[in-house]
């Protein structure tokens, strides 16, 4: 069992670099057609759940690091092993990286598929794809200092992005928000669920946090990048509620998309011609992270060599990114992994935060009795 | 010599992968067209015109017309194309007209599938043409070089600064597929070697319904809240300004205001009978006055405040009356009930049933901030 206390200096960053490192991963091809999806169950009040699905996310986040902190600041693969024991824990270690190796193929063919309905129609998928996995792979064989710095610049990118969305206001009609709360709770939890696709990969904090060198400070920031994507969902929600109206939304595929088409420069005419290919830099980097991860996985669990693995994964990615034809396959693998991500990202954190509680009451427990 | 064979294979990837991916659009071999025009022919089928950007720089007109007939507006790029030198591409449509006929079996067929081609943007204007967009748009204009931009340029300068309504794809669609409000666009009209916007063409869901002329397209715009400076004219009988008018003449007085400053509140006051109250407070500076009135009395100032409200009113009540009978809800009071009224569960068939019996009050409030440089 690796030691924190062992990570070298050189592979460790200050706190506030969860700021960038976290909604790297979190914001990718989500936010591309999330909207429609949370109108589908809230209507009008679809805001509401996305502030929902923030509140959960801030709280789940609290119970990780909390988890974390009382498991002697180890990653999730150590954790796996102190709760369940050495089989069963790195089978649930294998099970995760299953869910982020299918994360990481939904990115890429999602991705793939913007590029391919927005600009070029006959791009053939494979040569796309593996353009994102060799990046991918120079990344993540960098290690999690490239990661860093590559989502810093994604970070930028998604703040510029951010400034666009000023421009479809001058056709917003507010009253589309109104009247607020017209929906019932159920409906407001259906579409917060609907966000997991879209908010998951905040779960990273689970193997980022053993890295950062002032712990004390960490919880403070990955709040923080939580409330920045939050924020930035809200916004491009709310934006949307007022600019389509009631029957358009549920036809646009590619809502956010669709909100940069209006948008019209007398020197650029269409920016999300450029926006597209753009948002590469912000995909990426939550590609590497996963990567990145895994390797993690693979080294200790099995000790594999990590060249050797990441090319692997490469190839597992661009096999079956290549394998998903049309839009209702990407459509469905990606509702799919929105289920599973409710109960990797939500639930799970929450069942290791109680048993960790339990495993320390036994303890105490039995060390009273013993004394 | 590993690393040499390391560089060696980073550059033929990145050669494989860099160069010339993508199939290349060479401008000087690009038809681009500028504004299409659809006609509704029988069975169906459309008459397509579409104006294309002439490429070559010797000939003295800079666009040409090329029109088919075809099924659906894809096949008639392909015919387009067969047509023409160079291949003919969509992306830079800034108008696209289609005629009466279309216009009254409903649109929402190319409108749809202009959203649907991620090549041409949502911001592109959407008319009527009051008689056949083809000849609209294929008859030779001495005085305009290219007719696809001149009506881009003159569409766009009356939304701007007057009183055409936004005309966009995205203003289109999002209040045909809005609970309570419908679509407004206008209609252009080719009279001898001109074109002109002569008015509005109202629809219910995607068909037009009917018309309404220049002065009530003012107060449309007015009431959707649009705030813009412009003119508009208004005719107050003689009597009613009796006592500061300083000559005697004949005839309506004339008289022209801009429209400083407006707002515009529409509220539901009852549910049932269904009512409305639009107040509207405009802040107005007259601009011309066919008669000499003495504006130097206060009570001169608040009669012809009052007066030109009234007038107001009066022409807005005939205006909301006739988009009921047309049962066309361009003012958009369905997105008033909609947003206040809770669990209404407002669907559009409904909401056509109630809007058409719906009593629609009206309250101006004129407030003459000067009379120009003269009083």
């Amino acid at each position: 069992m690796t030691n924190p206390e062992h990570t070298p200096a050189k592979y460790q960053f200050k706190a506030y670099m969860l700021l960038f490192l976290i909604p790297s991963v979190q914001i990718g091809v989500g936010i591309f057609g999330f909207q429609r999806y949370i109108y589908k169950e809230s209507g009008h009040d679809a805001w509401m759940s996305v502030i929902l699905a923030g509140i959960v996310t801030h709280i789940v986040m609290w119970m990780m690091i909390t988890t974390m902190k009382k498991n002697n600041d180890d990653d999730l693969y150590d954790i796996h092993r102190t709760l369940f024991g050495k089989w069963i824990g790195n089978a649930l270690s294998v099970v995760i990286m299953l869910y982020f190796i299918t994360n990481m193929t939904a990115i890429v063919r999602t991705y793939i598929e913007a590029v391919q309905s927005w600009i070029f129609p006959d791009f053939p998928t494979w040569l796309l794809g593996l353009i994102l996995v060799v990046l991918m792979m120079y990344g993540s064989l960098g290690g999690i200092r490239v990661v860093l710095q590559l989502s810093f610049i994604s970070f930028i990118v998604i703040a510029a992005t951010t400034i666009l969305f000023y421009y479809p206001l001058q056709y917003a009609d507010w009253r589309r928000l109104l009247p607020v709360y017209d929906t019932t709770v159920q409906h407001l939890v259906a579409g917060a669920m609907k966000m997991s696709f879209t908010i998951a990969g905040f779960e990273v904090i689970f193997f980022l946090y053993t890295l950062v060198k002032d712990k004390d400070k960490a919880l403070r920031y990955a709040q923080g990048s939580i409330l920045f994507s939050n924020l930035l969902y809200l916004i491009i929600m709310v934006i949307s509620i007022a600019y389509f109206s009631e029957n358009q939304m549920p036809k646009t595929i590619w809502g956010s998309i669709n909100l940069l088409k209006i948008i019209k420069y007398p020197f650029l005419e269409r920016i999300e011609f450029i926006a597209i290919p753009f948002w590469m830099f912000v995909v990426v980097p939550g590609m590497m992270m996963l990567a990145w991860i895994l390797v993690r996985g693979t080294t200790r669990i099995f000790k594999w060599n990590q060249k050797l693995t990441i090319y692997g994964i490469a190839a597992v990615v661009l096999i079956a990114s290549t394998c998903f034809q049309n839009r209702m396959q990407i459509d469905l693998l990606n509702s799919y992994i929105g289920q599973y991500s409710v109960v990797v990202s939500y639930y799970y954190p929450c069942l290791l935060f109680i048993m960790t509680y339990v495993r320390q009451w036994w303890k105490d427990h039995k060390g009273s009795k013993e004394s | 010599m590993k690393s040499m064979w390391k560089i060696a294979v980073l550059i033929i990837i990145s050669l494989c992968l860099l160069v010339g991916c993508v199939g290349t659009s060479v401008l000087e071999k690009l038809g681009l067209s500028v504004a299409v025009g659809f006609d509704g022919l029988p069975n169906n089928k459309l008459n397509v015109t579409s104006v294309i950007l002439n490429p070559t720089t010797e000939s003295a007109k800079k666009s040409k017309v090329i029109s088919t007939i075809a099924n659906s507006s894809k096949g008639a790029r392909i015919k387009i194309n067969s047509m023409i030198s160079h291949s003919s591409v969509s992306g830079q449509i800034r108008v696209v007209i289609f005629d009466d006929q279309l216009g009254k079996a409903g649109v929402s067929d190319v409108v749809e599938n202009l959203t649907r081609d991620p090549f041409l943007g949502d911001s592109i204007y959407l008319a009527m043409s009051n008689g056949s967009a083809h000849e609209l748009l294929s008859h030779n204009y001495p005085q305009i070089p290219d007719i696809g931009t001149h009506l881009y340029e003159m569409i766009q300068q009356h939304i701007e600064d007057d009183w055409v309504p936004s005309c966009t794809v995205q203003d289109y669609r999002s209040a045909m597929y809005s609970i309570g409000s419908d679509a407004v666009l206008p209609i252009l009209m080719k009279k001898d070697d001109r074109v002109e916007i002569s008015g509005l063409v109202l629809f219910r869901d995607d068909r037009a319904v009917g018309t309404i002329g220049q002065s009530e397209g003012y107060l449309l715009k007015l009431l959707r809240g649009k705030k813009k400076e412009y003119l508009q004219e208004i005719g107050i009988d003689r009597h009613e300004l009796e006592p500061h008018l300083v000559s005697q003449k004949g005839g309506k007085v004339r008289v022209v205001i801009s429209n400083i400053g407006s707002k515009v509140r529409i509220r539901l006051t009852s549910m049932k009978p269904l009512q409305f109250h639009v107040r509207v407070h405009m802040d107005v500076e007259l601009q011309e006055i066919t008669d000499r009135y003495d504006f130097s009395k206060n009570e001169a100032k608040k009669l012809i405040e009052k007066k030109i409200g009234e007038e107001l009113q009066k022409e807005t009540d005939q205006l909301i009356q006739k988009l009921q009978r047309m049962n066309s809800d361009a003012i958009g009071f369905g997105n008033v009930y909609r947003s206040s009224v809770r669990n209404a569960h407002l669907t559009r068939d409904k909401w056509g049933e109630k809007y058409q019996k719906a009593k629609i009050q009206t309250q101006f409030h004129v407030n003459l901030i000067r009379t120009g440089t003269i009083e």
